[in-house]
């Protein structure tokens, strides 16, 4: 291990300091007077010229302030202890935990198999050699550094558990190269998993070797296969194979799972229109399937479809569910005893039906025609109970009994749920200024919900329309290019925790009927479902391994399944605390390739990806014995000078005492 | 910096008027007599003229006042209030060694217990003369009478107050000086000082007192921090605040012990002295209340009834 300065200028401060230290002390008064009533107290206080030899000695105190200072300047010199390359092998262990390894295989499971061959790898390392455990599911992660110790790896490998999510292979292999890269050549990966793969374009002076954990363990097979020229080029790399015979051999794992659940539910459609289609595929030799549909609150599920139909090998069908009783959570699961199955985190599948009609939305106007237009519009969509009410009127109404408001022309004062504006007036959310004429072209901001399925040009003619200034949190929608510029007519924010969506155009006169007012009539309907209270109280169905676009500096994870992390690994309910309120996500196992068990048939070959991902977590130094001994010398540093600190305050307090 | 003396609380000047001093002639004061017919003194100069009535035959015509009879055209004869044979010497050490350490306070207190001492003496219709050792240099020398009477104790209180340590304590000096005064009368010599002299000059001192026939007490006052180490170990020059003389020497806490030792011998080798000349004694702190110190103190002085 040798010792390496970042900045050796510094070292010539030392003397200086040195200097200028002893210059400090050499002012300082060594003997100090005393004045006493009479000598004859003082009889027999010792020799002289002993006391004058003491007052010719350095103080420890300097002896300690010069040690802190050159701790000091030893500290900015940045030294580091490099460890030179060891003679040890260096092994990189890889080992699948993405939810296949869940499958049962001849009594245990895959992952079981993997961790047997991963103990067998780490029983051959030999004293010297140090190894590292990297697990990976949708990504990986490191959860052993390079160590020599057999047990640490021991431990870790003990603890590890497969996760409910898909691989990540490619991100998985871009942290291998990172690694591998810093730990040097001669380096041995071993990538332990249930999908063979071939992985060609390694680094240079790195042996990859996969092992393939598949059907039956009867025979552990190695085989090594080069697969391109610069693997015959390294003989070290190779394939080894932990498998029964081939794909759909005898001893292949049986599995059935569900790989889609959508619900057909428009916008305003209504329940009974509203259809569930659940993807059931076959991925072993054909065999009866029985798929159950269930319909309430967990716990109470009362049964509303069953299907029972014989499904060939590798087939998919889709089985569709009509006339659901109730909106809410509708579970679809797959009847069948677990022997027949080797995994059972994909016969289940869960999905909510979005409530209608339950929505009573205030519509505060003085004009009969734009109420007219709205409850005929409301009526359309089976979703709003439309409540008219005048100006003056809607003063005097309670606002607790409706879930939203319409306000055309008419003040917001006062209101405090979410809230559909037309032709704002001048009140606590808007300052209005002048019209608006000549617009020449409209623009909108796709992204929004309000802009969603706003495919048509919208017209010109209806748009005369007021300058608004929010004074909230507001983001334009639609903007029209006008004389005066660029004018955003329709907006859309937050205001006290509450949703607002405006437009500054009054379309009491418009016939939301006619073609040419389509997107107007769009642009409303959006704007009332994304105003609709009840679309967001739904969980939100994401698949395992992915991480919904959750804004981790605001939603705070209260509570996830156990052993769970972020992205959801595990199947189950994971609800955030967020600014607008709780959210609730599920995570379920949509992978077919994760379904699919046989062995060999999810082979793939893969280039090794150079690249760093910014996704994947990067490798950690080796360990505490190497690397910057700044901090610690830091530590020296300031533990001496407040030993030095401690020692003028006891000297000064004694004094003083 | 003359420090000023301490009020005397109410309680301390109660204790004190129930005490009487005992010394060479001294009485308990009795107002019902003070205004009694007294003899004329032996020495008109110091005698104090309380009264006056008219001439009887027989009377001494040496005592008639003849201004009045100037005046008024009638004989009176002066009545003189009565000399005391009863005399307290104060002996204040005012050296510098009474200013060190200054925490201490020591002079303060001696200049206190002296003002009290007076007073009570005053109270007692006993005389009292005040005699520096060492101090400022005007005062050497000047060894003032206090008579019974509110001018007496306005003289002791001033002449106190204006006295400022300084100097060494020649007590040697100071005693055989004021023994040579013709009005030295015996009577009662209290020595309020820190004795931090030679012992044998203290002996020689004391003996002198004792061979005049005075009645001698000491108040011995003994600082707590005079034989303190400081609380900062390291090499230190010591220098005795009366001669200047200088040691060098290192100093710890560990250094405590050895001082406390150097002051019991010290005290030791006093006592012997004092006891051998006979002198009653008494150590003060000077952390204490001079009132009440001097409460406790007389009785072991010997020199109260």
């Amino acid at each position: 291990m040798t010792l390496e300065l970042a900045r050796t200028d510094v070292l010539l401060a030392a003397p200086a300091l040195f200097a200028l230290l002893l210059l400090l002390h050499r002012r300082r008064p060594r003997i100090e007077p005393l004045e006493v009533s009479s000598l004859l107290l003082w009889e027999g206080t010792g020799d002289e010229r002993a006391a004058a030899r003491r007052a010719r000695r350095v103080s420890p105190r300097f002896w300690l302030q010069l040690l802190g200072l050159l701790l000091l300047v030893a500290a900015l010199a940045g030294p580091t202890l490099v460890e030179p390359p060891r003679s040890g092998r260096r092994l990189l262990l890889l080992v699948d935990v993405s939810a296949s390894m869940q499958a049962r295989v001849a009594g245990s499971t895959r992952f079981e198999l993997a961790r047997a061959e991963v103990r067998r790898r780490l029983g051959a390392l030999g004293p010297g050699d140090r190894a590292m455990l990297v697990a990976f599911s949708s990504r990986p992660r490191i959860v052993e550094p390079w160590t020599d110790r057999r047990a640490r790896l021991d431990d870790a490998l003990e603890r590890l558990a497969p996760d409910d999510a898909p691989d990540g292979l490619r991100a998985a292999l871009t942290l291998a190269r990172a690694i591998l890269r810093q730990a040097g050549t001669g380096s041995e990966a071993v990538l332990v998993s249930d999908r063979p793969v071939r992985v060609s374009g390694a680094p240079a002076g790195v042996s990859l070797e996969t092992v393939a954990i598949g059907g039956g363990l009867d025979a552990v097979r190695r085989v090594d296969a080069p697969d391109d020229a610069s693997a015959e080029a390294d003989p070290s790399r190779g394939a080894a194979e932990i498998a029964g015979p081939g794909p759909g051999g005898p001893t292949d794992p049986a599995n059935v799972a569900i790989t889609g659940l959508d619900v057909s539910q428009g916008p305003f459609t209504a329940l009974a229109d509203t259809t569930a289609h659940a993807t059931v595929r076959n991925f072993s030799s054909s065999r009866p399937v029985t798929l159950v549909a269930r319909s309430g609150p967990a716990g109470q599920e009362a049964e509303i479809g069953r299907w029972t139909a014989t499904l060939a090998a590798d087939e998919q069908r889709v089985f569709v569910l009509r006339g659901i009783p109730a909106a809410g959570r509708v579970e679809f699961a797959l009847a069948h005893d677990d022997e027949g199955d080797a995994l059972a985190i994909d016969d289940r599948a869960t999905t909510w039906i979005r409530p209608q009609g339950a929505v009573r939305t205030l519509a505060v106007s003085d004009d009969p025609a734009l109420i007219a237009t709205l409850r005929r519009l409301t009526e359309a969509t089976g979703t709003f109970d439309l409540v008219p009410a005048s100006i003056a009127g809607r003063a005097a109404g309670p606002a607790a009994d409706h879930d939203l408001a319409i306000f055309h022309r008419a003040s917001t004062a006062g209101w405090t749920k979410g809230a559909l504006v037309i032709a704002p007036v001048e009140d606590e959310l808007f300052s209005v200024g002048g019209t608006i004429g000549d617009v020449r072209t409209v623009d909108w901001d796709p992204s929004s919900p309000l802009a969603r399925h706003l495919q048509y040009p919208l017209s010109h003619q209806g748009l005369a329309a007021r300058v608004l200034v929010p004074r909230f949190d507001a983001r334009p929608v639609v903007r029209v290019a006008a004389e005066h510029g660029d004018v955003p007519v329709v907006w859309a924010g937050e205001h006290g925790g509450r949703r607002v969506a405006a437009l500054a155009f009054d379309i009491a006169s418009l016939d939301l009927g006619a073609e040419e007012n389509l997107p107007v009539l769009v642009l409303v309907l959006n704007a009332l479902r994304w105003l609709d209270p009840l679309v967001d109280d739904l969980p939100a169905v994401v698949p395992t391994g992915h991480a919904p676009s959750v804004d981790e500096t605001s939603h705070r994870l209260r509570s996830a399944p156990a052993g769970a992390s972020f992205p959801f690994a595990r199947l189950g309910e994971y609800v955030f605390d967020t600014p607008a309120g709780e959210r609730r996500y599920v995570a379920e196992l949509r992978d077919a390739r994760e379904s699919d068990l046989r062995v060999g048939a999810s082979e793939v070959d893969i280039v090794w990806p150079a690249p760093v991902d910014a996704a994947a977590p990067s490798p950690q130094p080796e360990g505490p014995e190497t690397g910057p001994l700044a901090p610690l010398l830091y530590g020296l540093a300031l533990t001496v000078l407040a030993g030095e600190w401690w020692l003028y305050r006891r000297a000064r307090g004694e004094a003083h005492a | 910096v003359p420090t000023p003396l301490e009020p005397v609380d109410q309680d301390t000047l109660r204790r004190l008027h129930a005490v009487a001093l005992r010394c060479r002639g001294g009485r308990r004061p009795d107002p019902g007599r003070a205004r009694a017919h007294r003899l004329p003194p032996q020495s008109a100069v110091q005698a104090e003229i309380e009264d006056f009535r008219p001439y009887r035959p027989g009377d001494d015509l040496r005592f008639a006042d003849w201004p009045s009879f100037a005046r008024l055209g009638q004989l009176l004869i002066r009545r003189y209030r009565e000399e005391r044979s009863s005399h307290l010497h104060i002996l204040l050490d005012c050296s510098r060694s009474m200013a060190v350490p200054a925490g201490d306070r020591k002079f303060a207190f001696a200049q206190n217990v002296a003002w009290l001492l007076a007073y009570l003496a005053l109270h007692n219709e006993t005389s009292v003369r005040l005699v520096p050792c060492a101090g400022r240099p005007a005062a050497l020398g000047e060894s003032p009478v206090m008579r019974p009477g509110r001018m007496g104790l306005v003289t002791a209180r001033e002449f106190l107050s204006g006295l400022d340590p300084g100097g060494s304590t020649d007590l040697d000096l100071a005693v055989r000086r004021y023994l040579g005064r013709r009005d030295a009368h015996r009577g009662l010599v209290v020595l309020v000082s820190d004795l931090l002299l030679p012992p044998q000059r203290l002996d020689e001192a004391l003996r002198a007192l004792v061979g005049a026939g005075h009645e001698v007490a000491a108040i011995h006052v003994r600082g707590a921090r005079e034989c303190r180490v400081p609380g900062r170990a390291g090499v230190y020059r010591i220098r005795d605040a009366e001669t200047g003389e200088e040691r060098l020497a290192w100093l710890s806490r560990r250094e405590a012990r050895g001082r406390l030792a150097a002051a019991a011998r010290l005290d030791e080798s006093i006592d012997r002295i004092l006891g051998r000349q006979r002198v009653r004694s008494v150590r003060a702190d000077p952390a204490q209340a001079p009132g009440a110190f001097l409460l406790q103190a007389l009785p072991r002085l010997d020199i109260v009834r």
